[in-house]
């Protein structure tokens, strides 16, 4: 009934409308323009799909948070000369594969490349080819041969694939099967590129060809993926524009790390040489060699001790020395970044396995001719990292020179420059034993030597006490350098550290000192103030010897037994030295010990009572440590945990518990723990005390709930997650920042970035003989658990493009982390989570694990399996891929075993059983054992008998027959056999030829043998005769006994006809009429169905002939169809041989 | 040609730090010989606790209330239990202890530089063994002592309970963050963890090592750092 009130409107005019204007404080002066509701969406829907899509889109780009194992990439700013942080180690060039089928064009499109971002023409390009492509980023271009070795090793280390498709023809296998060796290893960035397509000459058929390809990359790639077209090639190389979108696009492109990679240090070697001595190679031409590997390191960090690698294709091996060499190919310098663009001089390629500048490759030595490399006599311009080589080649001391000259350890350096330092770290060379090596140290002032070259007095005022290579005469003059830096520098030497500690605290010091002497005395009598300093450093740091040590060298030195050490002793002596040698061994080293005491490893140590209770009941020994307690002192509570941390003081602690001690004397004597209670003549000063502890606790307090709170509250745990390990990066990199680049190298290892030389021992020498830079050489750096050998399980599923299944123990050539092996795998699946048991083939369509023997790979490494990694295997060569699951060597496989018996004795249930075993030792192994008969009836093996060896007593729920056999269900376990045959492809002369174990029934039809039959595993027919059973005869004398009801019951034939046939039917008229009607209707029935029946069979007959036809023609289009196609692949292959015959090299015309 | 993996057998001597050979042996996959053990002594060879690879009786509560939270520092947290069932000392035994630990697949690097200020002292007394103290910071730092009527001539509660007091007090006046009956383990643990900078602040080095940069502060306390070797246990299979 009652109507709902029309709803109250608030005023849009008016002027109660513009009093609530004036009290919100909005203005409406802009008249129209002002609009609060503009840009919100008309409507709710619309609003709610956008959200929907912005908070979907915000979840697609979430990935699981990685670790960037890689130094950042530069930041480029637009401000002239900044933002260029040389100093910094710029991460390794981007290695960029070409792969595709031969003849598809990689070499062309390498050399179209190479010649856009370095003006260089490479007439035949091998190895990798590594250019500067920008002011941040350099990138190795590497081609990608077409056999599988290949594929698999590049596969492993790309950042990006250049993957190249034959338009004209379309994808190819290979390309197919690279895709998926990516897919297992953990999948790079894939631009696809479409040459050839200026075969295509209609339009249409262009347009239709383009649009298939593109969806059949989409569907191997993703959605969307980019994939380029490449038109025909003009002088050589691909159009000049595309070249230039597509090495934009690389120029761009954003990486993430993938986890594989973050975890094992690897290296694209773009150089090789032998080492070995050429005596020793003419004496055995065998010999295994020593070589050396030049190339970037990528990933975490490589040990500097010992490091275990993996070549793919030579086996594994250990590095023996690791060096860092300059940089090859260094990104520009501040110098040419003044102009936006950037010079052509930075704009440099390194390629020592291609012909660059007309020098080739040579196997002992290469020499490239071209400007921006470190050669010695070029005219041309050099650069800071060249300049810095050259002048090494010059250098005469060498490091350990230094360290003979040093005489007093431990102390700080006086390089610091008289006016304010800029901290900033730069690369020098530094002098070393075994060749020229860039090293880097912290040199303060760098900036003023290079600016200005006028600022001379200053420079010679402290360039002897730090080195600088920018003026290798200078410092070759100086007899002093080694002594006066020792004093300094002594600690650094000596244990390759700066201990912040005290050297920026003794630098205070001499700092002043320094500025008096510079004033005071002139230049020339800088040995007498030199002379000086040294003995006043010598007086202040004998007082604090006694508590300062050089522990690293204690440590990780060998001079001193840890006796020694224990005993205060901090020089070696000559004889100490001999008897004190350190067992070192990867990655742990133990002391030599003594071998007393009852103790063992015991962590406990005996104490000393009476010593413990003298000092602890002293009081003041209780005072001194109360500024542990957060009871203790008031006035320190805020800054005392800092103290002791700060470099510059590193006396104040000291200090501060003086002052501490002294407060509290004058004050009163409290225990050692509670409240310290304040004087009463002390009231002001407990209560500014108080005061200033509750203004600490305050900021405390607002600290955890105010600010940070806030931010970390905002963050979700994606971004809490990625700002962690930001931190803990910044942390890696600053914490051994300071340090001296060898000593750094030493505990943290080389790396990523770094340019080195790996040398390495016992290679085989094969490697070096048939050495060929078209096939890549990686070093892949192995984790400790990696070396190791063992049964690992995996889970695997045959390639749904595989046509064969896998059968157990095949061998199969896996390729699982950096190796390449055949193993011969055991199948299994997991039956009712109670056994694993024995498969003999993989199932279809379905996973299964697999157990082989092998190199332990950390679980969920990704792998791939091939039955065969020859180029001639037709169809698919993937023929698994999986994942491992654990390597434990938990899982045992078992087979069924069924053991039958046959009973020659029964008793009431129970049974004598034979033929099961062979004797009564195998009985009493199963005593207790469930058995059963093949009609069902459940027994148990009770005891073995004596007569019958192997025959044994069993009981049964019911009673058995004879003809029952007995049999026992058990279960065999397996052991996969021990094989692994590592594919050692880069021995052979020819790469692609490796061939592993063959299979039995392979090595018989190569060799022509028939397969061995046995007499008794042919087949025969089965004849089985109907069993007869005879009549059952009663004795008539047990007949006459029986009681009726089981008398047997014989019945004589009826003789007589019984009732019913011999009695006679007479009918009255009627029913003879319904009968023959009856009759009459059964007769016509028959017919008609005869005739319907008839007719149906013509119709039938019709219809078959029909089908005959078209399945005639079906057949005969299928036949056309096949032979069309074999006479394509024949001329395919015909075309291919006779290229193969012409080129030698690695090219194949396009027909 | 490299089908095997070229192993050196590592031989030590004496009975020293078996223990940790052992486990070390094991966890590097490197073979181990250990010659000479107490070849002087009147009872040659390993002892039984050696044999069992354990000597946990005397230290339950140490291990509970001290070892443990160090563990909790490189994230072993969850599952990790110490239940003491019965007590027993050092010349027959009889004690029963049930540890529990998880398996982990990393551990996590450590960054302990903050030792704090003492905020409390508890311990737990065994009636007629001994006594142990735990002292704890602000920040979670832990150091401990105990004192046993074995040990020594000390027989009256009162002396235990001083003995252990005295003892928590050299402890602490060592300073750093870890207990230093602990640092070897810290040291191992910081030394397998990931290759990220781990930190921490000890107040005596005892020996060891992947290498550490060892910075000794100005208060006698040593700052170890080192990058982990980013030991996976490979060994904890895929769930």
């Amino acid at each position: 009934m009652d109507q709902p009130h029309k709803t109250h409107h608030k005023p849009s005019a008016g002027s109660k409308h513009d009093k609530k204007d004036a009290a919100k404080g909005v203005d409406r002066s802009g008249g129209k323009n002002y609009n609060p509701k503009a840009f919100i969406g008309a409507s709710f829907r619309s609003a709610d799909r956008a959200a929907r899509r912005t908070a979907e889109k915000d979840q697609k780009r979430l990935h699981v948070p990685l670790v960037n194992r890689n130094p950042e990439e530069r930041k480029v700013t637009a401000e002239k000369g900044k933002g260029m942080d040389e100093g910094r180690l710029p991460p390794p060039p981007i290695v960029v594969g070409i792969v595709g089928p031969p003849g598809v064009g990689k070499s062309t499109l390498m050399r179209s490349l190479v010649r856009r971002f370095t003006k260089h023409n490479l007439s035949q390009p091998q190895g990798p080819v590594t250019v500067v492509s920008g002011k941040t980023r350099r990138i190795t271009f590497v081609e990608c041969g077409n056999d599988l070795n290949s594929m698999i090793d590049l596969g492993k280390v790309v950042d990006l694939v250049l993957l190249m498709i034959d338009g004209s023809f379309g994808f190819e296998m290979e390309t197919f099967e690279f895709l998926n060796i990516l897919q297992s290893h953990g999948f790079p960035k894939v631009l696809g590129l479409l040459t050839h397509l200026d075969l295509i000459k209609k339009a249409q058929t262009l347009k239709d060809t383009k649009k298939r390809l593109k969806h059949r990359f989409w569907t191997e790639i993703y959605q969307g993926a980019k994939l380029f077209s490449l038109s025909g090639v003009i002088n050589g190389r691909y159009p000049d524009a595309e070249i230039n979108l597509l090495s934009r696009f690389i120029s761009v492109m954003k990486f993430r790390p993938l986890v594989f990679r973050n975890q094992h240090p690897y290296l694209l070697a773009d150089r090789l040489q032998d080492m070995t001595s050429r005596e020793l190679i003419r004496e055995n031409p065998k010999i295994d060699r020593t070589i050396t590997l030049y190339g970037y390191l990528r990933g975490p960090n490589l040990p500097p001790r010992n490091a275990k690698i993996h070549i793919p294709g030579a086996g594994d091996l250990e590095i023996k020395v690791v060096e860092r060499l300059a940089d090859p190919c260094p990104l520009p310098t501040l110098e040419s970044e003044r102009r936006r663009k950037m010079g052509e001089k930075a704009k440099l390629i390194h390629a020592p396995m291609s012909d660059v500048g007309g020098v080739m490759y040579d196997k002992d030595a290469v020499y490239i001719n071209v400007p921006g490399s470190f050669s010695k006599g070029g005219d041309a311009p050099q650069g800071e990292g060249e300049k810095m080589v050259m002048d090494l080649q010059d250098a005469e001391r060498t490091f350990a020179d230094g360290i003979q000259a040093s005489q007093i350890r431990l102390f700080g350096h006086s390089s610091a420059p008289l006016d304010a330092p800029e901290a900033r770290i730069r690369r020098v060379a530094e002098p070393r034993n075994g060749g020229p090596i860039l090293g880097s140290a912290d040199d303060t002032d760098f900036d003023e030597d290079e600016g200005s070259d006028s600022q001379g007095e200053f420079e010679d005022e402290d360039g002897e006490a730090h080195f600088d290579d920018e003026e290798p005469d200078k410092r070759d003059g100086e007899v002093a350098y080694a002594d006066s830096d020792s004093e300094l520098d002594d600690l650094a030497f000596a244990t390759g550290f700066k201990q912040d500690g005290q050297h920026v605290d003794l630098d205070d010091d001499e700092y002043e000192d320094e500025e008096e002497l510079a004033d005071g005395e002139d230049e020339e009598n800088v040995p007498q103030w030199k002379h000086d300093l040294s003995k006043r450093a010598a007086t202040n740091f004998a007082e604090r010897m006694g508590r300062r040590r050089d522990l690293m060298a204690m440590i990780y030195g060998d001079e001193l037994s840890p006796e020694e050490i224990a005993a205060g002793k901090n020089r070696p002596s000559s004889a100490d030295a001999e008897s004190s040698r350190m067992v070192r061994e990867g990655f742990f080293r133990i002391n030599r010990e003594e071998n007393r005491g009852d103790e063992g490893d015991q962590v406990k140590e005996p104490v000393d009572h009476e010593s413990l209770q003298v000092k602890w009941s002293d009081e003041n020994m209780l005072e001194s440590i109360k500024d542990l307690f957060i009871s203790g002192p008031i006035g320190e509570f805020d800054e005392n945990g800092q103290a002791y941390e700060e470099d510059g003081e590193g006396f104040e602690d000291l200090e501060g518990d003086d002052e501490g001690r002294g407060e509290e004397e004058d004050g009163d004597n409290v225990p050692y723990v509670g409240v310290k209670p304040a004087g009463h003549d002390h009231e002001a000063a407990r209560a500014a005390a108080l005061a200033a502890k509750k203004e600490a606790l305050k900021i405390k307090f607002d600290e955890q709930y105010d600010d940070s709170g806030d931010e970390e509250d905002k963050m979700d745990f994606y971004d809490a997650q990625k700002a962690e390990m930001a931190r803990q990066k910044q942390l890696n990199e600053a914490e051994f920042e300071g340090l001296d680049l060898d000593a750094r190298a030493q505990i943290e290892g080389y790396r990523s970035g770094m340019y080195v030389r790996l040398e390495i021992n016992d290679v085989p020498c094969e490697m070096v003989d048939h050495f060929d830079p078209r096939f890549p050489i990686i070093v892949g750096g192995l984790l400790a658990a990696e070396e190791r050998f063992g049964y690992v399980t995996v889970r695997i599923k045959r390639h749904r493009w595989f046509t064969k299944t896998l059968k157990t123990n095949d061998p199969i050539v896996f390729s699982l982390g950096w190796r390449r092996f055949q193993s011969m795998p055991i199948y299994h699946l997991d039956d009712h989570s109670i056994r694993n048991r024995f498969l003999k083939y993989t199932p279809e369509h379905m996973h299964c694990y697999a157990t082989f023997y092998g190199p332990v790979s950390a679980p969920n490494t990704g792998f791939c399996a091939f039955n065969s990694i020859l180029s001639d295997t037709p169809g698919f060569r993937i023929s698994a891929t999986g994942v491992v699951l654990d390597i434990d060597r938990s899982t045992k496989i078992v087979k069924k075993l069924k053991l039958t018996g046959t009973p020659y004795k029964i008793f009431k249930n129970t049974a004598f059983i034979k033929d099961m075993f062979n004797s009564a030792l195998e009985v009493a192994k199963f005593e207790g054992a469930n058995i059963k008969t093949v009609s069902g009836i459940r027994g148990q093996i009770k005891k073995a008998l004596s007569k019958p060896d192997g025959a044994y007593r069993a009981t049964f729920e019911d009673k058995i027959l004879m003809r029952d056999i007995v049999f026992l269900r058990a279960w065999y376990s397996i052991e996969p056999k021990k094989l692994y045959n590592p594919v050692c492809s880069l021995l052979l002369a020819d790469k692609g030829g490796w061939k592993g174990m063959r299979l039995t029934g392979q090595i018989r039809r190569d060799e022509g043998i028939k397969t061995p039959s046995d007499v008794n595993s042919t087949y025969r027919p089965i004849e089985r005769t109907t069993r007869r059973f005879n009549t059952l005869k009663v004795p008539r004398k047990l007949e006459a006994s029986l009681p009726y009801a089981s008398k047997t019951k014989a019945l004589s034939k009826q003789k007589k006809p019984t009732y019913l046939q011999s009695r006679a039917v007479v009918m009255d008229d009627d029913e003879k009429k319904a009968v023959s009607l009856l009759q009459q209707i059964q007769t016509l029935k028959k017919d008609k169905v005869a005739r319907r029946k008839e007719k149906q069979e013509e119709r039938k007959k019709e219809y078959r002939k029909k089908v005959g036809e078209k399945d005639q023609k079906r057949e005969d289009k299928i036949k056309e169809e096949k032979r069309d196609r074999h006479r394509k692949e024949g001329q395919k292959r015909k075309a291919d041989e006779a290229n193969e015959g012409r080129r030698g090299g690695g090219k194949r015309a396009r027909s | 040609m490299q089908a095997g993996p070229s192993r050196d057998i590592l031989r030590f001597t004496g009975h020293r730090h078996l223990r940790q050979r052992v486990l070390l042996s094991i966890l590097s996959g490197k073979s181990i010989r250990v010659d000479a053990i107490r070849s002087d002594d009147v009872h040659v060879g390993l002892r039984d606790y050696e044999i069992n690879l354990l000597r946990l009786a005397e230290k339950v509560d140490m291990i509970r209330t001290v070892t443990l939270p160090h563990l909790h520092l490189f994230g072993v947290t969850e599952g990790l239990e110490l239940q003491i069932k019965k007590r027993g000392s050092a010349p027959l035994g009889g004690g029963q202890a049930i540890f529990k630990c998880p398996v982990v697949r990393h551990l996590k690097t450590l960054q302990f530089v903050e030792k704090g200020k003492i905020k409390k002292i508890r311990g737990v007394a065994s009636p007629g063994y001994g006594l142990t103290l735990v002292a704890q910071s602000t920040t979670s730092a832990l150091h401990s002592s105990e004192c046993l009527s074995t040990s020594g001539n000390i027989t009256t509660p009162e002396d235990i309970a001083l003995q252990s007091a005295r003892l928590l007090l050299q402890e602490l006046s060592t300073g750093g963050c870890v207990d230093s009956k602990h640092q070897w383990l810290v040291a191992l643990l910081m030394a397998l963890g990931k290759e990220d900078v781990g930190k921490c602040l000890l107040d005596m080095l005892v020996f060891f090592g992947t290498k550490f940069k060892i910075a000794e502060q100005a208060s006698g306390e040593v700052l170890l750092s080192c990058i982990g070797i980013g030991y996976s246990n490979v060994n904890k299979s895929m769930a």
